[in-house]
């Protein structure tokens, strides 16, 4: 299963929470939590494409977004890093969110 | 009819070392110009990173610090973003020149906008916290450049 962050979602994602603005990472962690339901079912892979952002992603958004459906879901850690894949050219990114996972770790 | 033959050689000899020594003089001087020349656009790149590492730190003490664009995290962190991307593409065109240079875009980015939002609710010694965090992943990649260049080309 394929979702496209700038396409599906918004091209200028930023902002932690519903009242920081229309395209947070809480409002991304809503739909992506179903679609990850949904893949562990059919046992799938959501692959999360990135790279179609003009600007960049901000460490806040990418902590809630993909961090943060470990806090707020029974997905664990192990589950994050099997369910999903970030498809990006910048590898830094998939550094950062799974540093956040990682982080995570201990909690859950 | 031997003593014209060695003549002869001898009379060929001499231009053909000439020509030599200033084949191999022209390559040095080429070679060397060639490096002083490279050595200089590095520089110029070097210079250019600096120039956006400097551009982030205002722009993160102006946000943590001065309250610029509290209001609008979102704008400072577009900002950011857009320097910490200019930032990236140079260092890997230094890159490209063979000095060996360590950057980590994500702690860099990680500590200007992982706590941005929620500036609103955060007193000042915390805001401090954010800036010296951005400060030491500023400076450090400022001296992992320099010392990446001083190895690529050591002082003579």
């Amino acid at each position: 299963m394929i979702y496209n962050l700038a396409k599906d979602f918004s091209k200028i994602p930023f902002g932690r929470h519903t009242s920081d603005g229309a395209n947070s990472a809480e409002r991304l962690r809503n739909i992506l939590i179903p679609l990850l339901i949904e893949c562990k079912e059919k046992n799938e892979i959501l692959t999360v494409e990135l790279d179609d952002v003009p600007i960049g992603i901000p460490s806040s958004f990418l902590e809630e977004g993909f961090a943060g459906i470990i806090r707020n879901s029974h997905f664990t850690s192990n589950d994050l890093r099997t369910l999903l894949f970030l498809d990006t050219e910048d590898k830094s990114y998939i550094e950062e969110v799974n540093s956040y996972i990682d982080d995570l770790e201990n909690v859950k | 009819m031997a003593v014209e033959v060695s003549s002869i050689l001898v009379s060929l000899v001499s231009p053909i070392i000439s020509g030599s020594l200033i084949l191999i003089g022209w390559k040095v001087l080429y070679g060397n110009a060639k490096r002083i020349s490279s050595r200089g656009e590095t520089q110029a790149l070097y210079q250019q990173a600096c120039k956006l590492l400097y551009d982030i730190e205002e722009l993160s003490e102006s946000f943590w610090l001065e309250e610029k664009h509290n209001a609008s995290p979102s704008t400072f962190e577009m900002l950011i973003l857009n320097k910490i991307k200019r930032l990236n593409k140079v260092i890997t065109r230094i890159k490209e020149r063979d000095v060996n240079v360590i950057f980590s875009q994500f702690l860099l980015r990680k500590s200007c906008t992982l706590h941005s939002f929620s500036i609103g609710s955060q007193g000042f010694p915390e805001k401090r916290l954010h800036m010296d965090n951005t400060h030491f992943q500023i400076n450090k990649i400022e001296q992992d450049l320099s010392d990446a260049l001083l190895v690529k080309y050591p002082h003579s």
